[in-house]
C-alpha cells in the first residue's frame, strides 16, 4: 500500500507542496529516500528509524521506497523527517490514509521521537494557506505561522501526532492576535536623545527618513556617526502588519527570530563588515540564500567604512537600490528576492580621517585624499540623495545633558510627511519622494519664483551638474513636505543644495 | 603463522585439562548446532542448514513469523573480550547479502518477505555455553 503525506519545501524564501510518497514491499530490509535529497535529508533515516523506535512502534521489516515529488527539484533542510515518519507509519496501517489527506506536515525529529523547530515556519504559513489543510508544525515554530490567519497545530512528539490522527486525543488550533503582537514587539531600546549635539546631522536624517533618501555621512574617526545611523530605525514609522510580515518571514527562513519574539514589529538594522564578499550582500551561493540587503529589506542597510568595501561589492549594489528587489540566476532556478530598503554610508573625507576637522591637522597628501575619494564611483553616488557632513563635538557639547528630542516626536513628524508623500502618489506606482522620476519631477515639485531664480544661481555659479539638478528638487520636495508646504521655497532649495557637499568637491 | 601459534597455546592448555583437541572448523560446526536448536526453541522453523552457492555458504534457513529468515552463526571461544558480533566485517556482511540475494533468485521467492538474522555465541574454554542471543533483522542495505 502506499501512503501519501502532503508536506512542503523552500526555494529561496518561497514554500512550496511536496508529496512524500512511501511504499513498503517485501525483499531484503533496504530504506531508500529518491527525488534529489540533499546531504541532512539522506541523513535522516537513521534518525526517523531511532524515532520510530523510541516512540513505541515497530519498525517495519522490508523494502521500504519513500519518494519526494516534484522528482525534479532538489530538495533540502531537516523539515521532511516529519512527514516521511508519518509515512512509514501510515504504510504500515497504524494510521489511516483518509485522515492524512486534509494535513500538512513538517518538522525535524529527534532521536526519541520529539519533534524539533524548523526554519521558515511563516513561508510556509502565508504560501500555503491557498491549500486549505491543516498544518502540523514543532510547537516551537507554531505559534510564528499562526500570526496568519491558518488552522495550525503545535506538536511536540510523534506519538502525539499518531493518537490525535487516530483520534484519541484531541489538539487545539492555535490562536493569536496578530495586531495586538505586532504593538507589543515594536519597541526598540535605543532612542535620538542618546546622541549629544549634532543638530544638523539630526536634521538631515530626519529629512531623509521623510522621503526614504539614501544618506551618505562623512567626519572624522569617532563623531558618531555609526551611533546615529543606528537609531535612523527608531525614527522611521513603524512597519505595518503587512511589512512586519514581510520581515519577519525572511528572519524565519535564516533562522534569526527567536521563539519568544513571533513576529519582528521594528525595523531591520543591517551592519555587514567591510570585508563581505558580494554573494553575501546580495544573496547567492549555489541554493540561493537571502543576503544581508535582503534581511535590510523595509529597514536600513548601513555600509561603515565605504571606501574599504571591495569595488565589485558596491557595484553589485546599483541594480537593487534602482528596483527594489535582486533576482539570483543559477542553473537550477531563478529566485527574486525582494530589497527595498534605506542605505545610510559613512566614510572618512581622507585616509587619516581629519580633513574636516578644526583642531587636528590631516597629514594627508591632495593626490591621497583625490584618491580616496574617488573610490566611490560615480553611479553609486548617483543613487545618495544626501551627504552630511559630522563634525567631532567639542568639550562643551560633550558635557551637557541628554535634552535633544526623542526619537518619538521626530518619528510623528515623519509619519506625517509620508502621509503626505502616500496620498499625492496614490495613482502612481511609487512610494515615497526618493523614487520619483524625471517626468514625474516636473509634475511634482513646483517651485516659487525666488526658488528657482536660486536654483539657476546655483547651477551657474557653484557648478551644480545635472544629475544633481534632480536630487535637489527631490530633497526639496521632502522638507517641504515636512512643514506641510505644497509649493517649494527658497529656503528649501537652499538647505537640499547645502546637502550636495561632495558634488561640489569643496575639499579638494 | 599466529593461528598456528595460537592452537599450539590452546593445545597445551587443553591438554594440561585433559580434554581432547578441537579444529576452528569443528569448534564452528558445535556452534552452528547450538545456535540451530536454540533458534528451534525460539520457534523458528528450520527448513535447511549449509546450503552452499557459488559465493560461499548459508548457515541456517528457517521460517519465523511469515519471513523467510537466512541465519549467520558467529560465536567466540574462551575469550570474554571479544564480541562475536565485532568479527562481522564490511567483507563478511557483503559475501552474506551476496550469499542471500543469490538464493532468493535463484529460489524465485522475490515476492517473499525476508529478512537475516544473527546468532552470537559466547562459549567458554571447557566449551560451555555462556550466552546465546538472536539479532533480528540484522542488516539493512
Amino acid at each position: 500500500m502506499i501512503a501519501k503525506i502532503n508536506s512542503a519545501g523552500m526555494l529561496g524564501i518561497q514554500a512550496y507542496p511536496i508529496t512524500v510518497e512511501v511504499d513498503i514491499s517485501s525483499g531484503l530490509p533496504c530504506f531508500s529516500i529518491v527525488g534529489l535529497p540533499d546531504t541532512s535529508i539522506k541523513e535522516s533515516k537513521d534518525r526517523i528509524k531511532a524515532a520510530i523506535k523510541n516512540s513505541g512502534y515497530k519498525f517495519p521489516a522490508g523494502k521500504i521506497t519513500v519518494n519526494l515529488a516534484p522528482a525534479d527539484l532538489k530538495k533540502e533542510g531537516a523539515g521532511l523527517d516529519l512527514p516521511i515518519a508519518v509515512g512509514i507509519l501510515c504504510a504500515m496501517g497504524i494510521v489511516e490514509q483518509e485522515k492524512l489527506n486534509n494535513f500538512i506536515f513538517f518538522g525535524e525529529l529527534s532521536l526519541n521521537g520529539k519533534v524539533n523547530a524548523i526554519k521558515g515556519a511563516l513561508s510556509l504559513a502565508l504560501d500555503l494557506k491557498h491549500l486549505n489543510k491543516i498544518l502540523i508544525l514543532p510547537k516551537a515554530s507554531a505559534k510564528e505561522s499562526a500570526v496568519v490567519d491558518v488552522h495550525v497545530i503545535g506538536a511536540t512528539n510523534l506519538k502525539e501526532i499518531v493518537d490525535y490522527l487516530s483520534c484519541k486525543l484531541e489538539m487545539e488550533r492555535i490562536k493569536i492576535d496578530s495586531n495586538q503582537l505586532l504593538q507589543e514587539n515594536c519597541e526598540y531600546t535605543i532612542d535620538f536623545v542618546d546622541v549629544k549635539g549634532q543638530q544638523h546631522v539630526k536634521r538631515g536624517l530626519e529629512i531623509a527618513a521623510s522621503g526614504a533618501h539614501n544618506v551618505i555621512l562623512i567626519g572624522p574617526p569617532g563623531s558618531g556617526k555609526s551611533m546615529l545611523a543606528k537609531r535612523v530605525t527608531t525614527i522611521l514609522s513603524s512597519p505595518t502588519l503587512q511589512e512586519a510580515l514581510e520581515i519577519t518571514k525572511i528572519h524565519s527562513v535564516c533562522g534569526l527570530t527567536n521563539t519568544k519574539k513571533y513576529i519582528i514589529g521594528t525595523r531591520p538594522f543591517r551592519n555587514p563588515h567591510h570585508t563581505i564578499s558580494d554573494s553575501a550582500l546580495v544573496g547567492g551561493g549555489s541554493s540561493p540564500t537571502p543576503g544581508e540587503i535582503t534581511l535590510a529589506h523595509n529597514g536600513v542597510l548601513f555600509l561603515d567604512e565605504l571606501p574599504e568595501f571591495k569595488r565589485n561589492v558596491l557595484e553589485v549594489l546599483r541594480q537593487p537600490m534602482e528596483d527594489g528587489q535582486v533576482t539570483i540566476a543559477r542553473v537550477a532556478n531563478t529566485i527574486t528576492f525582494p530589497a527595498k530598503f534605506m542605505l545610510i554610508a559613512a566614510m572618512n573625507p581622507c585616509p587619516c580621517g581629519f580633513l574636516t576637522d578644526s583642531k587636528t591637522e590631516c597629514h594627508c597628501s591632495p593626490m591621497q585624499i583625490q584618491r580616496y575619494l574617488s573610490k566611490i564611483s560615480g553611479p553609486l553616488l548617483d543613487r545618495i540623495d544626501i551627504h552630511l557632513e559630522v563634525p567631532r563635538l567639542n568639550y562643551e557639547k560633550l558635557n551637557q545633558k541628554r535634552n535633544g528630542e526623542t526619537s518619538e516626536t521626530i518619528r510623528a513628524r515623519v509619519k506625517k510627511a509620508r502621509e503626505i508623500q502616500k496620498e499625492r502618489y496614490k495613482n502612481d506606482n511609487i512610494l515615497f519622494n526618493a523614487h520619483l522620476e524625471s517626468k514625474n519631477i516636473e509634475k511634482y515639485c513646483t517651485l516659487n519664483e525666488n526658488a528657482q531664480k536660486l536654483l539657476k544661481l546655483a547651477i551657474l555659479e557653484l557648478g551644480i551638474s545635472a544629475r544633481a539638478y534632480d536630487k535637489i528638487l527631490k530633497v526639496s520636495r521632502t522638507i517641504a513636505d515636512l512643514e506641510g508646504k505644497e509649493t517649494i521655497e527658497e529656503e528649501h532649495i537652499s538647505e537640499a543644495i547645502n546637502y550636495r557637499n561632495l558634488d561640489r568637491n569643496i575639499w579638494v | 603463522m599466529s593461528y598456528y601459534k595460537h592452537t599450539k597455546q590452546d593445545n597445551l592448555k587443553l591438554i594440561d585439562s585433559k580434554m581432547p583437541v578441537f579444529s576452528r572448523r569443528e569448534l564452528g560446526k558445535l556452534g552452528e548446532d547450538v545456535a540451530t536448536f536454540h533458534l528451534f526453541r525460539k520457534n523458528y522453523v528450520i527448513l535447511n542448514r549449509n546450503i552452499l552457492t557459488p559465493f560461499g555458504e548459508i548457515d541456517i534457513l528457517c521460517i519465523e513469523d511469515g519471513f523467510f529468515v537466512f541465519v549467520e552463526v558467529r560465536c567466540v571461544f574462551g575469550n570474554f573480550l571479544s564480541d562475536p558480533l565485532e568479527s562481522i566485517t564490511e567483507k563478511k556482511k557483503r559475501h552474506i547479502l551476496n550469499n542471500c540475494l543469490y538464493y532468493i533468485q535463484n529460489q524465485k521467492i522475490e515476492e517473499e518477505k525476508v529478512r537475516i538474522d544473527v546468532v552470537s555465541a559466547k562459549f567458554s574454554k571447557t566449551l560451555k555455553l555462556e550466552h546465546i542471543e538472536i539479532i533480528k533483522n540484522a542488516f539493512c542495505i
